[in-house]
Order: structure tokens, then C-alpha cells, then sequence
């Protein structure tokens, strides 16, 4: 597989999923217990602020497309 | 001979855009670009609004999925919800989609709807908060999707849109008043309007190996446990195929493509959630409901005899009433036994008896003369039950509850 640009978005999934995981490792093995009443607020947030944060990049990219185009088509 | 030469009209203003999503603006499917293309505003307030009416109601997101299904891709006249109805070709890839997509939306209705028994205050407020993180998410993953659906027009359908190419074919077509056809002097050329056509992305076998790798890692535990060659916590199971498929995950932020993992990580995220609450001594617990039973039961010791028998329910509603229960003035102290390893277990104790309680909740709430615990986790007593006298025979119980409630209370 080739490297390619960096995906944010499965980055800051990846992470979380990865955290979540982990916290549950850990609980398995030490007195340490994840509330269960943070999962979900801490899923939605991380999921949701991947997918804002990809859209803001991604808008972004868009304009810096347009005015490339439009540099072009004016020289 | 003199030529006389009108004034040509000036060209017109261009026509109004079709409603088509956009192929260059697009952060899903493009739905918010094309529309405001076809609106020729800014598409940040498309996109804004969208948000806000997502968040507030859910309508937001209804509206992309519609626009999505309806509104058809640049470049081409069939939408999403056409082709996936008139296209004989792919029917099973899109059979497939629509009912992943419908299962999807289901399981996450019907986890939102669990969340909000289990924990109360959810209810279909969190219903809603889940179903708009996954249709989020479902919408963002099938970006992919809509660029495969949409790529071209199918054989026997309309004539697909055809891009202007260059300002020749504009001349070309267009009538002058004074006749002909051609470049009138000083005419410039529109800017050319290429479709940007994403090419096909190289197949990635990234994901498909962090699932493989997940369930035969989930296999190898289980069969370890099931010989006694290991002995892990239960939790454990589903929380390492959860780190599989989230490093899955993150490296396809660098290598390949696998966001999709996202469709098994989070229901294994809830499985693990679900699995935390399996105390550790569930092998235990299981030997115990199956000799303890199942059902209801009423336990009224009236001697000391009948209550230092432990009292055992497996699963079910308990109810020992100790206010019949005759304590020989002499005794110092009599032991009383109850458990239940799922359900609820309710103690009651005679007013102006000396009360010793040592109680013990894994899962659940555990309530000594009416104040509940902030807990529902490892939740334990030890020590006198308030109301009684400070001298006298002690009844000394010990109670213990796995998952549910255990209440004791004086007559």
C-alpha cells in the first residue's frame, strides 16, 4: 500500500476507537472503571468534530481549487 | 453595394445551472455545493444551516439524505434513488448498500433506545444524538459511494449532460442577427468548465486485513478461555478487537482505506460497554443461578434455625422479612444470609432490634433506611442500621446483590 496525503478524519477516529479500547484494557486489569455515561458523549463528540474538522479542511481545499482555476484562466 | 450590419444582441445572461450535486465542491456528496451553485450563494451558509437543523430536530440531516438520494451528481440526469431503481447491473452491491444502510439505522435506533433504559435520562433524546452521529457518519462514509453510483448514465437513459468543451461550440450554436454562425469581433470565449471526474482510488486490503486479524483474534481467546489455557477478564475479549480495528483505523490515515471499519468498531464498542457490566465472578454467578433458581421468592424466618440457612435466589425478586424472626434473649448474635445474583432483594428488619449490615452491590443500587447510594458501581455498607438500639442482641447481616437493587429497611 502506498502512502498517501494524511486522512484526518480516520486519524481522529482511529484514535478514539484505539482510546476507548484501551481504557477497557486497562479497567480489565487495575481498579480504573470508564464510566460508561462518558462513551457516548465522548463517541459523538470525537466522531462529529473528525467529521467538522474534515469539513472545514475540505472547504477550505475547494477555494484554494477555485482561485487556482481562476489565476489560470486570467493569465 | 453596402452590407449593412446590425448590432448584434448582446449574449444573453447565462441560464440558470441545473440542480445537480457538485463534483468540485463536495465534502460528502456534494449535496451543499450544488445546491448552493444552483442558488449561486456562498456554500458555507448552505452548509451552515444544514448544520443547524441537524442539531436542532434532525431535519438537517434528513434533508442531505434526500438531496443525496434525489438530486443527481454533476455530469449526469439519473440520481442516486433512479439508478438504484432502474440499474439491473451492480443490483446486488446496491441491495446490499440499502440494507446495510436500513440495518444500520435500526441498530442504532434500537442502541439508542437500550442506552436510554439503561441509564435513565437518555431516552430518545440520546435515540436522536446516536441517530445523527451515524447518519453522520453513514452519510461521510458513503462519499465513496455516491461517486461510483453517479459516475455515468446507464445504458438506455437520457443523454448525459455534456460539459462545454470550449467557447467554439458556444459560437457555433449561437445565432447572430446578422446570420451566420461564428466568432463576432472582440467575442471572448467563456472559460472552459471541465467536470472534474475523480478517478477510480487503487483497491485497499487494509481494512479487510484489521477485521481478519480482529476476529481471529477474538477466536484465539475465546478457544484459550474455553481450554483454561488463559483466564481474562470478559471485558477483555471484545476490548482487543476493539484496538485492533481502531489501529485499523489510524493507519489508514496513512496507508490504504479503512474508514469503513468504523461499521464494526462502534457496535464492538458496544458490546465491550455492554460486557463491562459482567462482574468478574460471572463463571461463578452462572454456577450460582442455575442451583439458585429463577422466580420469586418470600423468605419469613421465624426462628433462629430457619435464618442462619443461607438465602439464594438466582434471578428474580427476593423479599426477607426478618420482623417475625424470634431472637432468643440470650443469643449475642444471629447471622442471617441472603444473595441474589440478578434481580432485586428487599430486607426488612424489626424496628427495636440492633441491626448489624455488611451489604454488597456489584451492579446496581443498594438503598440502608431510605437513602440510596450515588453509586451503582461496587457499591457496599458495613456497619449498624440507624433507628435501632446500640445494645442487645445483634442481627448480623450479610447481603449481597450482583446486578440490581438491595434495599434494607426498618418495620
Amino acid at each position: 500500500m502506498r502512502k498517501h496525503p494524511l486522512d484526518v478524519f480516520s486519524l481522529l477516529a482511529g484514535l478514539i476507537v484505539l482510546g476507548f479500547a484501551i481504557a477497557y484494557l486497562i479497567g480489565a486489569y487495575s481498579s480504573y472503571r470508564l464510566d460508561e455515561r462518558v462513551v457516548l458523549p465522548l463517541l459523538l463528540v470525537g466522531l462529529g468534530g473528525a467529521g467538522l474538522i474534515v469539513a472545514i479542511t475540505g472547504q477550505r481545499r475547494a477555494h484554494r481549487l477555485v482561485a487556482t482555476s481562476d489565476e489560470t484562466i486570467g493569465d | 453595394m453596402t452590407t449593412q450590419f446590425e448590432q448584434p444582441a448582446p449574449p444573453t445572461a447565462a441560464p440558470r445551472p441545473l440542480l445537480r450535486r457538485s463534483r468540485s465542491d463536495n465534502v460528502i456528496a456534494g449535496v451543499c455545493g450544488g445546491f448552493a451553485r444552483w442558488l449561486a450563494i456562498d456554500p458555507v451558509i448552505v452548509r451552515v444551516v444544514l448544520v443547524v437543523l441537524a442539531v436542532f430536530g434532525g431535519s438537517g440531516l434528513v434533508l442531505y439524505a434526500v438531496g443525496w438520494l434525489f438530486i443527481p451528481m454533476e455530469g449526469s440526469t439519473m440520481s442516486v434513488a433512479e439508478d438504484f431503481f432502474r440499474d439491473p447491473r451492480q443490483a446486488d452491491s446496491k441491495w446490499r448498500t440499502f440494507f446495510i444502510i436500513t440495518g444500520a439505522v435500526i441498530a442504532v435506533i434500537i442502541a439508542g433506545n437500550l442506552m436510554g433504559a439503561a441509564f435513565g435520562g437518555w431516552g430518545n433524546g440520546g435515540s436522536i444524538l446516536l441517530l445523527l452521529a451515524a447518519g453522520g457518519v453513514v452519510l461521510y462514509l458513503m462519499k465513496y459511494q455516491s461517486t461510483g453510483n453517479s459516475a455515468a448514465p446507464t445504458a438506455g437513459s437520457a443523454v448525459a449532460e455534456q460539459p462545454l468543451a470550449s467557447g467554439d461550440a458556444l459560437a457555433e450554436t449561437t445565432p447572430y442577427a446578422y446570420g451566420g454562425a461564428g466568432q463576432y469581433p472582440g467575442y471572448v470565449a467563456p472559460p472552459a468548465t471541465a467536470v472534474a471526474v475523480r478517478p477510480p482510488r487503487p483497491r485497499s486490503y487494509l481494512g479487510l486485513v484489521a477485521l481478519s486479524a480482529a476476529i481471529v483474534a477474538v477466536g484465539a481467546l475465546l478457544a484459550a478461555e474455553a481450554s483454561g489455557l488463559i483466564s481474562v477478564p470478559v471485558v477483555v475479549i471484545p476490548a482487543v478487537a476493539l484496538a485492533i480495528l481502531g489501529l485499523g483505523i489510524l493507519a489508514g490515515a496513512w496507508f490504504g482505506r479503512a474508514r469503513w471499519l468504523l461499521w464494526f468498531a462502534i457496535p464492538t464498542l458496544l458490546v465491550t460497554v455492554l460486557v463491562s457490566f459482567i462482574p468478574a465472578s460471572f463463571g461463578n454467578n452462572v454456577q450460582r443461578v442455575v442451583e439458585a433458581g429463577i422466580g420469586e421468592r418470600v423468605w419469613t424466618p421465624t426462628n433462629v434455625v430457619q435464618a442462619s440457612v443461607p438465602h439464594t435466589l438466582g434471578v428474580g425478586s427476593a423479599q426477607l422479612d426478618l420482623t417475625t424472626l424470634s431472637i432468643p434473649p440470650n443469643a449475642t448474635s444471629v447471622p442471617v444470609n441472603a444473595s441474589v445474583v440478578v434481580g432485586e432483594l428487599l430486607v426488612t428488619v424489626p424496628a427495636a432490634v440492633r441491626v448489624h449490615v455488611t451489604a454488597l452491590v456489584n451492579t446496581g443500587n443498594l438503598s440502608i433506611n431510605g437513602v440510596t447510594s450515588d453509586k451503582t458501581r461496587n457499591v457496599s455498607f458495613a456497619g449498624d442500621l440507624p433507628g435501632g438500639p446500640s445494645t442487645g442482641p445483634v442481627l448480623d447481616l450479610t447481603l449481597t446483590t450482583e446486578v440490581g437493587n438491595l434495599e434494607v429497611s426498618r418495620a
